[in-house]
């Protein structure tokens, strides 16, 4: 069972990486409690930087459908399946875009909002 | 009474082992290369050859006459200059004989080493494949194997060791040649196993084959470095102290053999077996 990531396509690989994994688990190609190989074998084998690849883990772990279990490494979770449409990206610009609106009532400027976002963000 | 005196035995064996790597094996890979040549043409095929037909051609022929070179040298070490006798030290004179013999398999594994890095780089390939199976060293040998390797490797060194016949100097260049000809190994096991697909066009089934092939080519390795070094730490030890590591060696072998043949084998599909009533 193999994964195709493009390099040239304009979602990032990391992306490419999530939606992949979710596509196999959700097709049944990917069984709950499999184990999915270690990052720098993923890393190697695609010739891409392992934190690509920790990115794309990272993301998948947080939706709950992987899971790390330390030394043993990492599988695919129990329930899965049930977060495969778990969308952080659309969450977070909802969130966004309700705060901004917010801010604007307030009577803030675009360009102090942009500013104390990245000021926060840094920090 | 003695029917073969152990300098025939040893020029014998040597003799062998010169017209068995340097011409059987040597005519073996031309032929198969010329076989090569002929099924997938270069002209087909330019992503496999990497180099000119000619170059090709030349770099098989300079194989094939570095391997006639090497068995020269060894007829003309054996018939002129006697090198082979009981009188001489054996394990130096098989150690030079063997790394003649070597070369050219060297020279091919580094061209076709450089082939393969020439071809890395002319090959771009923009969609990226992965595999999503977990590989690991259990794929290849089982736990008990790795652990009889292991304890091997352990009883190697204590044979080393033990030797109070083999000085100081040699003990600890043995231990250094041992442990970097383990750990190149090992080195080789984890890169095939872990490290960079070098050729990104074959295809999942041949690169699962080429994977085995190579881990198994170094376990083999592995297992026969413990068996030369075993041997090696053997030297000049006490009659009655090598028949001990030689029973022990021998015993560990029966105790595998017969460990592996002490299950009757049966078919998974056992259907076939039933009675028809």
């Amino acid at each position: 069972m193999n994964i195709a990531i493009d390099e040239d396509s304009a979602t990032p690989l990391y992306k490419q990486i999530v939606e992949q994994i979710k596509a196999t688990v959700a097709s049944g190609e990917l069984a709950v409690g499999t184990q999915l190989p270690s990052i720098r074998q993923i890393a190697n084998e695609a010739e891409i930087n392992p934190n690509t690849v920790a990115k794309a883990f990272k993301i998948l772990e947080r939706d709950k459908v992987i899971v790390s279990k330390g030394f043993k490494g990492t599988f695919i979770n129990s329930t899965a399946s049930e977060h495969l449409d778990e969308n952080m990206q659309s969450k977070v610009e909802q969130e966004l875009v309700e705060t901004i609106q917010k801010l604007r009532k307030f009577g803030a400027i675009d360009s102090e909002i942009r500013n104390s976002f990245n000021a926060i963000m840094k920090s | 009474m003695t029917i073969l005196s152990p300098e025939t035995v040893l020029l014998l064996a040597i003799l062998i082992q010169a017209l068995v790597i340097s011409l059987a094996s040597s005519f073996r890979w031309g032929k198969q290369q010329l076989k090569l040549f002929k099924r997938y043409p270069p002209s087909e095929y330019p992503k496999f050859y990497v180099h000119s037909i000619k170059t090709e051609f030349v770099l098989l022929v300079v194989r094939v006459l570095l391997d006639l070179i090497a068995l020269l040298i060894i007829g003309y070490l054996a018939f002129v200059k006697d090198i082979v006798s009981y009188q001489s030290n054996v394990f130096i004179t098989w150690v030079v004989c063997t790394a003649i013999q070597l070369v050219p398999s060297l020279y091919s594994m580094i061209t076709l080493q450089l082939s393969a890095i020439k071809r890395r780089k002319t090959v771009t390939v923009r969609t990226k494949q992965f595999s999503l199976v977990s590989r690991s060293i259990f794929d290849h040998i089982s736990l008990v194997h790795l652990t009889l390797l292991c304890l091997s490797a352990l009883f190697t060194l204590n044979i080393i060791f033990s030797n109070t016949q083999l000085e100081t100097t040699k003990q600890i260049g043995l231990l250094t040649l041992f442990i970097a000809t383990t750990l190149l190994l090992v080195h080789r096991i984890y890169v095939v196993i872990y490290g960079k697909n070098h050729d990104k066009l074959i295809k999942d089934d041949d690169r699962v084959n080429k994977r085995m092939q190579d881990v198994q080519r170094s376990l083999l390795g592995i297992a026969a470095s413990i068996g030369i070094f075993a041997l090696l730490g053997m030297i000049g030890a006490k009659p009655n102290d090598q028949s001990i590591w030689l029973v022990v060696l021998f015993s560990i072998f029966i105790q595998i053999a017969i460990l592996n043949r002490s299950r009757r084998w049966h078919a998974e599909d056992m259907d076939v077996y039933r009675s028809i009533n």
